[in-house]
C-alpha cells in the first residue's frame, strides 16, 4: 500500500528548515504528532499489560456464557465458546506487533545494506540487485506473500518470512538513491582516498547518511504489516487458531456478525488505535526530518 | 513519445522474464513431491513414475520452463492438482471477475478522493483540512477486510440496502454484488489518493501561471477544473501503476469477505489446497498484469501531459 508518511504540508517546506522550529519552546506539529501517538501506543501496550494479569486468560473456555454481549464482566463480551475477547485482543497486541516489527526491521536492514552496495558498488552488482526489486515491486505485494506461503507453508513462519521477502525492496530502492548522491561526495571520496575497505567506508561513513529517509517510512510501513498479517490470518494463511491474533478472531467471529456483533467488531478498533497511533508517529518524523517521499505498495 | 513506450516495454522484458521464472519456481520450491499430493494414498513407485513422466517431471529443470513458457504463451498451465481439469479454463472466468470489481472501486475512489482533496487543498490548515487529515489517518489504519464486515454490517444486515455477499449471473447482479466490495476497496485506497492529490493541489495552486490566469479575469471554476485539476492528475496518473498493484492487493483480501470469484478467491483456496498450478497461473497473471498496468499508465500519462509528446 502506501508510506502515507510523508510531510503532510508542502507548503510549509518552501521555508528554509527553521532553526526556530528546534529552538521555540512550543512543540512542533510534527512533535504533537509523535506525542499524541506514542500515547495511543502506550495506552494499548498498558492495557494489554494490565489485562494479562487482570483479565481471564485468553483461551479459558467458559461454556457457561457463550457470545455473551459487553458488560462490566466483559467488556468485549465473550465469543462462541465463552472467551474474553477483550483478553483475546490484548493478548494478540504482542504478536501482531511483534511480527510486525521484527518483519519490517528485517526488512530495512537487508534492504538498506543491498541498496547502499548496489550505489557503491555499480556496475553488475547494481544491476542484478536493481533487477530483483523490479521483479518483488512487480507483484502485487500480498500475492507475493502468499505465494511464499504457499511454499512454507500457512503459520506465523510463513507470514514473516514473506512479508520480509516482499518489503525489502522498498528499502533497496530508497538507499541506492541516496547512495549514488552521496558517493560522489568529498567526505566519501576522502573516506576511500585514506584506503578504509569498502565495508567501513559502507557501513560507517555511508549508512549512517542515508538510512534516515528508510527508518522514518519504516514506521508506517509497519502499520502495513501489521495490516497484512492480520489480514493473511483473517484468510486462513496466517496465525492459527486457537492462537489469539486480531485477523483470525475478526474472522472467528464473522458467521456470529449479526447475533454477536462484538466479536468482529470491537478487536477491530483497537487494530484501528494501534494503527493510527504508529502512523501519527510515522508522520511526525517525516515532519520533523523533511522526509517527502510518495511511496505506494 | 513512441520511442519513450518502446523503452518502457523493453524495460519491461527482464521484468517479465523473472516473473515466469518466479513462477515456475514455486512448485518446485515447495517441500514435498507434488506427485505425492496428486497421488495421496495411491502412491505405487511405477505410479509415481508414470505420473511424472506424464507432468514432465522427469525432464532437466530448463526443458521444464520452456514447456512451462510455451503453456503460458496459449494460456494453458497444466491440470488442477484440486479440480482435475484445465487450469486455464478455471482461472479465465475469475480475470473479468476481478477486472470489473477493480474498475468499479477505482472509479469509486476517485469520486471520493477528487473533491475531499480539493475541499481540503483549497482549505489548508482549517479545520476542515484537519477533519479531512485525521479521516483518512484512520481510515488508512483500518484493516480492509474489517471495513468490509462493518459495512455489511451496517448496509446490508441491519439497513438492507446492499446484498450482502455473492456475485450473481447477470450483469445488474454482478453490479450490485460487487458494489459493497468496491466501496470497501475504495475507501482502502481513498486516503493515499487524497494524500497524493491534496499536496499536489497546494504545489499547483501557488504556481505562477495560476496567479497569472486569475489576473487575467478567469473565473475561479474554469481556472480550478480546467488548469490546476488537469495539472495535478498528471502526478496522480504516475501514481496509477502503483496503486494498481495496490487495488490488486487490495481485491485479494475483499473477494474473500465477500465470496467474490475472481483471481484472488481462487488464489487463497489455491494455498490451502495446495494446488500448485493454479497457484503458478495466477502468480504469473497478478505479476503481469501490473507490469500491463504500468505500461497502460505510461499511455495514460503521455495522453494528458503533452509535455511527454515532445
Amino acid at each position: 500500500m502506501s508510506a502515507f508518511s510523508s510531510s503532510y504540508d508542502t507548503g510549509r517546506r518552501s521555508r528554509s528548515r527553521s532553526l526556530t522550529l528546534r529552538l521555540s519552546r512550543s512543540a512542533s506539529a510534527g512533535e504533537r504528532s509523535i506525542a499524541v501517538g506514542l500515547a495511543l501506543l502506550a495506552l494499548v501496550l498498558l492495557a494489554s499489560a494490565v489485562g494479562h494479569f487482570a483479565l481471564p486468560s485468553p483461551t479459558a473456555l467458559d461454556l457457561t456464557s457463550t457470545l455473551a454481549a459487553p458488560s462490566a464482566h466483559h467488556l468485549f463480551g465473550t465469543d462462541d465458546l465463552g472467551r474474553d475477547v477483550l483478553s483475546r485482543t490484548l493478548a494478540a497486541t504482542w504478536l501482531d506487533l511483534g511480527v510486525a516489527f521484527g518483519a519490517t526491521y528485517a526488512g530495512v536492514l537487508i534492504g538498506v545494506l543491498l541498496g547502499a552496495t548496489a550505489g557503491y558498488a555499480g556496475g553488475w552488482p547494481e544491476r542484478l540487485i536493481m533487477r530483483l526489486t523490479d521483479l518483488v515491486i512487480a507483484f502485487p505485494f500480498i500475492v507475493l506473500v502468499i505465494a511464499i506461503i504457499a511454499v512454507i507453508g500457512p503459520g506465523v513462519e510463513g507470514v514473516a518470512i514473506g512479508l520480509v521477502a516482499a518489503g525489502w525492496a522498498f528499502y533497496a530502492r530508497f538507499a541506492r538513491a541516496e547512495m549514488l548522491s552521496l558517493r560522489e561526495r568529498e567526505f566519501m571520496q576522502a573516506a576511500r582516498t585514506l584506503g578504509l575497505s569498502h565495508r567501513r567506508v559502507i557501513l560507517r561513513h555511508a549508512l549512517p547518511n542515508i538510512i534516515r529517509p528508510s527508518l522514518t517510512y519504516s514506521v508506517s510501513d509497519m502499520v502495513l504489516n501489521i495490516l497484512y498479517i492480520a489480514s493473511l490470518s483473517y484468510l486462513g494463511l496466517g496465525v492459527q487458531p486457537p492462537t489469539p491474533e486480531w485477523g483470525a478472531i475478526i474472522s472467528g467471529g464473522q458467521q456470529y456478525l449479526l447475533s454477536a456483533w462484538w466479536i468482529s467488531t470491537l478487536p477491530g478498533v483497537v487494530v484501528v488505535v494501534v494503527g493510527v497511533g504508529l502512523v501519527l508517529i510515522g508522520d511526525g518524523l517525516a515532519d520533523r526530518f523533511r522526509v517527502r517521499r510518495e511511496l505506494v505498495r | 513519445m513512441r520511442g519513450l513506450l518502446l523503452r518502457r516495454a523493453l524495460d519491461a522484458i527482464p521484468v517479465l522474464i523473472g516473473i515466469t521464472l518466479f513462477s515456475f519456481a514455486l512448485i518446485h520450491l515447495a517441500p514435498g513431491d507434488p506427485v505425492l499430493i496428486l497421488l495421496q494414498g495411491h502412491a505405487t513407485p511405477a505410479n509415481v513414475a508414470a505420473l511424472r513422466h506424464q507432468l514432465g517431471l522427469d525432464r532437466s529443470l530448463p526443458a521444464q520452463y520452456w514447456q512451462f513458457l510455451r503453456g503460458a504463451a496459449t494460456f494453458s498451465f497444466g491440470e488442477s492438482f484440486e479440480y482435475r481439469t484445465a487450469v486455464g479454463a478455471i482461472v479465465a472466468p475469475r480475470i473479468l471477475v476481478s477486472l470489473l470489481l477493480i474498475c468499479y472501486s477505482l472509479a469509486l475512489a476517485i469520486l471520493i478522493a477528487v473533491p475531499l482533496a480539493f475541499v481540503a487543498a483549497l482549505g489548508r490548515n482549517r479545520p476542515r483540512d484537519h477533519a479531512i487529515r485525521l479521516a483518512t489517518t484512520v481510515t488508512f489504519a483500518m484493516p480492509s477486510f474489517w471495513v468490509g464486515l462493518m459495512l455489511a454490517l451496517l448496509l446490508s444486515l441491519e439497513l438492507g440496502w446492499l446484498a450482502p455477499s455473492g456475485y450473481g449471473t447477470t450483469f445488474s447482479q454482478h453490479v450490485q454484488g460487487l458494489t459493497l466490495p468496491a466501496i470497501t476497496l475504495a475507501l482502502s485506497l481513498s486516503p493515499l489518493l487524497i494524500r497524493v492529490l491534496r499536496s499536489s493541489l497546494i504545489d499547483t495552486l501557488g504556481a505562477e501561471y495560476v496567479q497569472a490566469l486569475r489576473a487575467r479575469g478567469l473565473s475561479e471554476g474554469r481556472v480550478l477544473a480546467k488548469h490546476v485539476l488537469r495539472n495535478s492528475l498528471t502526478s496522480a496518473v504516475t501514481l496509477l501503476s502503483l496503486l494498481f498493484a495496490v487495488l490488486l492487493s487490495g481485491a485479494v483480501v475483499i473477494e474473500n469477505v465477500f465470496a467474490i470469484p475472481g483471481m484472488g478467491s481462487l488464489l487463497v483456496s489455491s494455498v490451502s489446497a495446495r494446488d500448485f498450478p493454479v497457484i503458478q497461473a495466477l502468480t504469473l497473471l497478478f505479476g503481469v498484469a501490473v507490469v500491463l498496468g504500468g505500461l497502460l499508465a505510461d499511455l495514460v500519462y503521455a495522453a494528458i501531459d503533452p509535455r511527454v509528446r515532445l
